[in-house]
């Protein structure tokens, strides 16, 4: 990994179309400012973890697990009727 | 084209219905074409990989789940979006057969541009997740 030092003002440019900027430093806190294209999106890492987690949880569906899922969503949306015809 | 999946065998699809995932799909990187594929009743779809047989979401309108998402324009201009009536809002489902416990992801939802077919995933931070989540007034279970 390239490891660059920089203080606060100064920036990264990555390519010739992103930059990142040291905003401001804390103790233990760094806040930093992205310029990059519209179309790259920007994550935080643990997020981006935590949603290819939970894609990867979705990509296990099988065929048969949604039609299960159907039938349970069914069963519930048939209860909530029946529990509004109740006075 | 014919393509390869692994839950509906082979399929026969024009190729202009494929999306355009331009950085593929968090923890799926590099598929970047998928198509939506009907699923019987209920406002249940497929987003099947076009070339990775194994790969498929089960995705749903946010509101058939009772929900409503607020885009912000800069989200949507990701993928070019700047009329409304372009922009469709899906949600992966997934189901825990042990828990008979159903999943909405919320913090992930798919956007996607109708007219150029292109789509990504925007993720919430869970912080954040009230800004732009809502329940829906309507709720759809057909």
């Amino acid at each position: 990994m390239l490891v660059l030092t920089r203080k606060v003002g100064e920036s990264i440019r990555i390519g010739d179309d992103i930059e990142i900027v040291v905003t401001a430093i804390d103790q233990n806190k760094v806040k930093i400012g992205i310029q990059s294209p519209r179309h790259v999106p920007v994550y935080r890492e643990e997020l981006y973890q935590k949603i290819q987690e939970g894609n990867r949880e979705a990509a296990s569906m099988r065929a048969d697990d949604l039609d299960e899922m159907v039938e349970v969503l069914s069963k519930k949306g048939r209860e909530r009727s029946g529990n509004e015809d109740l006075p | 084209m014919r393509i390869e999946t692994t839950r509906f065998g082979f399929l026969d699809l024009d190729e202009s219905i494929f999306i355009n995932f331009p950085w593929g799909i968090p923890g799926f990187e590099k598929i970047k074409r998928f198509v939506l594929l009907e699923q019987g009743e209920g406002p249940f779809q497929w987003l099947q990989a076009v070339d990775e047989p194994g790969v498929a979401f089960v995705v749903c309108p946010p509101e058939s789940l009772g929900m409503k998402y607020k885009v912000p324009r800069d989200k949507g201009e990701v993928i070019g979006l700047n009329q409304p009536e372009d922009m469709m809002v899906l949600i992966m489902v997934s189901f825990n057969r042990e828990r008979m416990n159903i999943r909405p992801h919320l913090r992930g939802p798919l956007l996607f541009n109708v007219a150029s077919r292109v789509g990504y995933q925007w993720s919430i931070d869970s912080r954040e997740l009230q800004r732009y989540v809502s329940e829906a007034r309507h709720v759809d279970n057909a």
